[in-house]
């Protein structure tokens, strides 16, 4: 992708953004990049801000290319509702069953967040359930048709140390289920039980339904943008955004919890990262903070195992055997690493050969912090 | 059906149904009904997304059709005519409600 492509996405993606006032094209663009535009826009998920700026009048089209953004907003808002009919039906087995979980993401931020919930699109929907409970949870979706995808490397080990697993459901939906924000050291250090103990309601369309509370959501927004893929998107970066531009966080919140989950570094590189894409004012206390940051050597180990380059099976691992609490549950953590079960390998790497290789690795690391 | 659908009403009244899904797209209003069967988006244009928007809290046809007239400079009967079928459809895929007329 072209830096100029890069920059308009940016652009798209900052667009409607208070006090913002991104540089989108002043002349209508020329096939070639138009195209590669309108293929970023579906990549990042931009559809609903690209449609509203050429509304508005704010990005020059033709006619032909206004009738294509229209209808990719169109492909994407019908996909949105046809998602949140499914979170609905989930939500309420869920319910049935007595099994406790939170919206995270999508839905939840679309109607939370934005003036408009279109402006905010999504392709899957995430849940949060309690580790105790997460087992239940999956099994409730599953016997409804759904599909597990992501094994686990012996029973019961996401729903003790993971960061979840996907069912995908009959229609094709996919439906994250979470026990955890991050995998990893970072995901260890949250405090789980506490999202559930803070969590807010709200409705969709008339279904009750709960989600994290507002700095617990920044958060996870800030974890979503820097760990969430291997380049950070820009959607992410707009939802804590508008956390921070809209919601009148408590930032003094924000900074105990992300100091107590060791997530500050985190916190700090996201809002940081939105904040360049973006070319927000810096006068935020949030923003200041953050540019002024510096990650201890700690923090920058913690990072580079959960993302980017640096990322490595046994980097992971060893680095969450340290995060884990409890000796019996660092061996037990090191027990299904090490030695997971037959089924599990079959099916994810082959052999045992490959995995001797990876536990070799994780054995000379281990031996090598001694 | 609530227990203040009244369906022998002479003047009912129509309101969304506050369990519908929906979005307002740039050039169109989408409608999802959570407990329909099928997978169809209800497609809204126009006047259609009009119609929508002032349905946020009960009227009557006659009332419908008497704002929609003023907004477009049309017959009120004219446009009571087009809006009556359109709300019989709506209501049949469970999108809006008919109420009994205030007591």
């Amino acid at each position: 992708m072209s830096a100029g492509t890069e920059r308009i996405l940016a652009a798209i993606a900052a667009s409607g953004l208070a006090g913002v006032h991104p540089s989108l094209p002043e002349v209508a663009l020329g096939q070639a990049d138009w195209r590669a535009v309108l293929d970023g826009v579906a990549v990042q998920r931009l559809a609903g801000l690209l449609a509203r700026a050429i509304a508005g009048g704010h990005f020059a089209v033709t006619d032909d290319q206004a009738a294509e953004a229209a209808r990719l907003e169109v492909k994407w808002a019908s996909q949105a509702l046809a998602l949140e009919r499914v979170l609905i039906g989930v939500s309420e087995r869920l319910d049935r069953a007595g099994l406790d979980h939170l919206v995270l993401k999508g839905p939840a931020f679309a109607h939370r967040l934005y003036p408009d919930p279109n402006l905010r699109s999504f392709a899957d929907i995430d849940l949060l359930v309690p580790g105790g409970s997460f087992d239940d949870a999956l099994a409730t979706l599953v016997a409804r048709g759904g599909r597990r995808r992501y094994d686990e490397p012996r029973p019961g080990f996401t729903a003790r140390f993971g960061k979840g697993a996907s069912v995908v459901t009959p229609g094709g939906y996919e439906i994250d289920v979470h026990r955890s924000f991050v995998a990893g050291p970072l995901g260890q250090r949250i405090d789980l039980a506490s999202l559930f103990a803070s969590a807010v309601p709200f409705t969709l369309a008339d279904h009750p339904m709960r989600q994290l509370a507002p700095e617990e959501g920044f958060l996870h927004a800030c974890y979503h943008a820097m760990l969430g893929s291997a380049t950070p998107r820009l959607v992410p970066q707009r939802d804590l955004a508008e956390f921070v531009l809209g919601m009148g966080l408590d930032v003094d919140r924000v900074l105990r919890l992300a100091r107590a989950w060791h997530g500050q570094a985190v916190v700090a590189r996201a809002v940081a990262l939105a904040w360049s894409t973006f070319a927000l004012p810096h006068d935020h206390q949030l923003a200041a903070w953050a540019l002024a940051y510096r990650p201890s050597p700690a923090e920058e180990r913690a990072m580079a195992v959960s993302a980017g380059s640096g990322r490595s099976y046994e980097g992971e691992a060893v680095a969450t055997v340290s995060a884990i609490s409890g000796t019996r549950n660092k061996a037990a953590y090191l027990r299904a690493v090490l030695f997971p079960d037959r089924d599990y390998l079959r099916r994810r790497e082959g052999s045992y050969r490959a995995r001797l290789g990876h536990g070799l690795r994780l054995a000379r690391q281990l031996r090598d912090r001694r | 059906m609530t227990g203040e659908e009244v369906l022998g009403d002479p003047d009912p009244r129509w309101v969304r149904s506050a369990r519908v899904l929906w979005r307002q797209t740039t050039t169109e209003l989408l409608l999802l009904n959570p407990d329909g069967g099928a997978d169809d988006v209800v497609c809204l244009t126009g006047t259609g997304a009009e119609l929508w928007a002032l349905l946020d809290h009960p009227l009557p046809l006659g009332r419908v059709a008497e704002v929609l007239s003023q907004r477009h400079d049309a017959e009120v009967s004219v446009v009571a005519g087009d809006v009556a079928p359109v709300l019989d459809r709506l209501a049949e895929a469970g999108l809006v409600i008919r109420l009994g007329s205030p007591s």
